[in-house]
């Protein structure tokens, strides 16, 4: 019986499941709206009520509309972080380096933050970039900086698997022509001298007399290496008096093969296979004693793995966090109820049944909530539109965070227990006494 | 409404502390049998097969496949009797979406090995029958060119990233 029921649920599509546990979650909600107000129509009387106290009933929208956004833009933006990560590791297929840690190097070679990592050799270059199975082997060789964009030693393959087609102007060339990423602090045509390091500590002489021309700039990635320069491996090794990769008679082309024997060293290979598989193989036998494989999306998956624990913390704050104010709010509608006494005693002293009151009551509430509820999906939108903005300028990560269903279902659920909850002060309204109530 | 939240609060304490005496009760259980720990035949040897302990219908099988035999074998799945179906799955990075896809196939060379992990490439299991309970055991079958090998797979931790016997020699 379960198993059928399960395997029915599965054969669903996504969209049709969200859509399905939105209605589960906001069902309490209606089969309550629809008990409370079976047979009568509080909505005029409500109408009068809110207007009425209406910059008090603002402030109590506006509280409910700013707990539930925070919760639902920072739900919506972690998200976004998630999915902006792991899109800027997307070109990354296998990465190959000395072992260490497969975090660290994840950051250095994807995410471009500077660290101090052993050397591959040419033998193990080689050897990579000659299996049958690869079709891009491309050393990334990081150290170097201008203006604080860091500087990448690569070849024209990795140029253009990252980017595709230029912007403006060609991929490098000639040992010290560079590339620059789409938001790199240089233009076409400039002339740079790179500094050794990178931010505080970098020595802006350390490498005088070496000029790189800027020949053409690269498509956005959405990911650090926008503002990075790319230039020859084979300018980086010169540079730090390293030779440039290949023997005597180089022709000047930049690029592979490079000579084992002159091979300087990588701190990273970026290696990607045509056949999905092979990148399998190539990590099961180039995981060993002198080198490390691994998979930048694996990494990350991990990392996010962690952030899931978060992300179901900061669920269950935004949840307590909006019921909290909730709370506050309906113990507000039981003392601001007590303004209404007189009107509600005189409702019952004309006729009207308890139940219309208690429905009119409940209703008011339940107009304040679902008013905060969409206010707060604004605000929540707001929020994750202006974070975005600010973690892609603080990182380089293109991050774009849209409301999704994980937000519409936290709402829902908002909505569902609170309007719950809000027959508490309609439940409070009708115990009080009408005589007293009506010679207030 | 104070009295409310005194007893909700109350309520998610007991939850909790509930749920940590669990995991640390799961956390001691151990394995009956460490004797399967390796299957080989036909110069193909598979080492440390596991999975993840999971209530949900989908899981995931993990190994080490060496193949000493003298020719190239083609890895091309597995099935079991727990499951419905199973499929070779590599794991992927497409456009920001970390998922898992079908991979036909994959060849290993003579004195060459493949590690299924998680994360990397893997057996998934579709339609579990029942649950794995971390600390059980059952049985799969490798499917690798001609050969059809019998593993033992043990269920470890639903959190694990490894065999709890990764690293020994066998």
């Amino acid at each position: 019986m379960f198993q059928e029921f399960a395997g029915r649920w599965e054969a669903l599509s996504a969209t049709a499941q969200d859509v399905i546990v939105l209605c589960l979650i906001l069902a309490p909600a209606v089969l309550v709206g629809l008990a409370v107000t079976f047979g009568y129509r509080p909505l005029p009387l409500v109408g009068a009520m809110l207007w009425r106290f209406r910059w008090t009933n603002l402030m109590f929208v506006l509280l409910i509309g700013t707990s539930v956004g925070v919760g639902v833009g920072l739900l919506a933006q972690e998200r976004g972080l998630r999915q902006g990560t792991a899109r800027a590791a997307d070109k990354f297929d296998l990465v190959l380096t000395a072992p260490g840690s497969e975090v660290t190097m994840m950051l250095a070679a994807v995410y471009l933050q500077p660290t101090d990592a052993p050397l591959l050799d040419g033998k193990l270059f080689n050897e990579i970039a000659d299996d049958e199975r690869v079709s891009i082997a491309a050393p990334l060789a990081f150290g170097d900086s201008f203006a604080g964009a860091p500087i990448v030693g690569t070849s024209p393959q990795f140029v253009a698997h990252l980017a595709g087609a230029f912007s403006q102007g060609r991929a490098f060339a000639g040992q010290y022509e560079a590339v620059a990423g789409a938001n790199a602090p240089v233009s076409l045509g400039d002339q740079i001298v790179p500094a050794h390091g990178f931010g505080e500590a970098a020595e802006e002489d350390a490498h005088e007399g070496t000029t790189y021309t800027v020949v053409g700039t690269m498509n956005p990635t959405g990911s650090p290496w926008d503002r990075a320069i790319l230039v020859p491996a084979e300018a980086v090794w010169a540079v730090h008096g390293l030779g440039t990769g290949h023997g005597p008679g180089w022709d000047g082309a930049v690029g592979p093969p490079y000579s084992e024997l002159f091979f300087p060293g990588t701190p990273a290979i970026l290696v990607r296979a045509e056949e999905l598989w092979a990148n399998y193989a190539l990590r099961s036998e180039f995981t060993r004693d002198d080198v490390m494989a691994f998979f930048p999306g694996a990494v990350l998956a991990q990392l996010h793995g962690l952030l899931g624990d978060v992300r179901e913390a900061m669920s269950a704050i935004a949840v307590i966090t909006q019921i909290l104010v909730t709370a506050g709010v309906l113990t507000g509608l039981v003392v601001l109820s007590r303004l209404y006494a007189q009107r509600l005693a005189l409702l019952r002293a004309l006729g009207a049944p308890l139940r219309f009151t208690f429905a009119v009551v409940w209703s008011y509430a339940a107009a304040l909530i679902l008013g905060g509820a969409v206010l707060g999906i604004a605000v929540g939108y707001a929020a994750a539109a202006v974070l975005s903005r600010v973690l892609t300028a603080r990182t380089d990560i293109l991050v774009t965070a849209s409301l999704g269903w994980p937000e519409a279902h936290l709402v829902a659920g908002f909505i569902s227990l609170t309007i719950i909850l809000a027959l508490i002060p309609a439940l409070s309204a009708l115990s009080r006494n009408v005589v007293r109530d009506l010679r207030s | 409404m104070p009295r409310v939240f005194i007893a909700a609060a109350t309520l998610l304490f007991v939850f909790a502390a509930a749920l940590a005496v669990q995991a640390a009760g799961e956390g001691h259980r151990g394995h009956g049998d460490h004797s399967d720990h390796v299957s080989e035949a036909g110069g193909l040897r598979i080492i440390h097969a596991w999975s993840r302990a999971t209530g949900e219908r989908e899981g995931f099988v993990f190994a080490e496949i060496e193949n000493w035999s003298d020719h190239l074998i083609e890895f091309t799945g597995a099935e079991s009797d727990m499951a419905g179906s199973a499929r070779l799955v590599g794991f992927q990075n497409t456009d920001g979406k970390l998922t898992y896809v079908p991979i036909p196939s994959v060849p290993i060379a003579p004195g060459k090995r493949l590690m299924l992990e998680p994360n990397g490439l893997a057996i998934q299991l579709l339609d579990l029958k029942e649950p794995l309970e971390e600390g059980s055991e059952f049985i799969a079958h490798f499917e690798l060119g001609k050969n059809e090998i019998e593993v033992h797979v043990e269920v470890e931790d639903e959190d694990a990233t490894s065999h709890s016997h990764a690293g020994h020699n066998h």
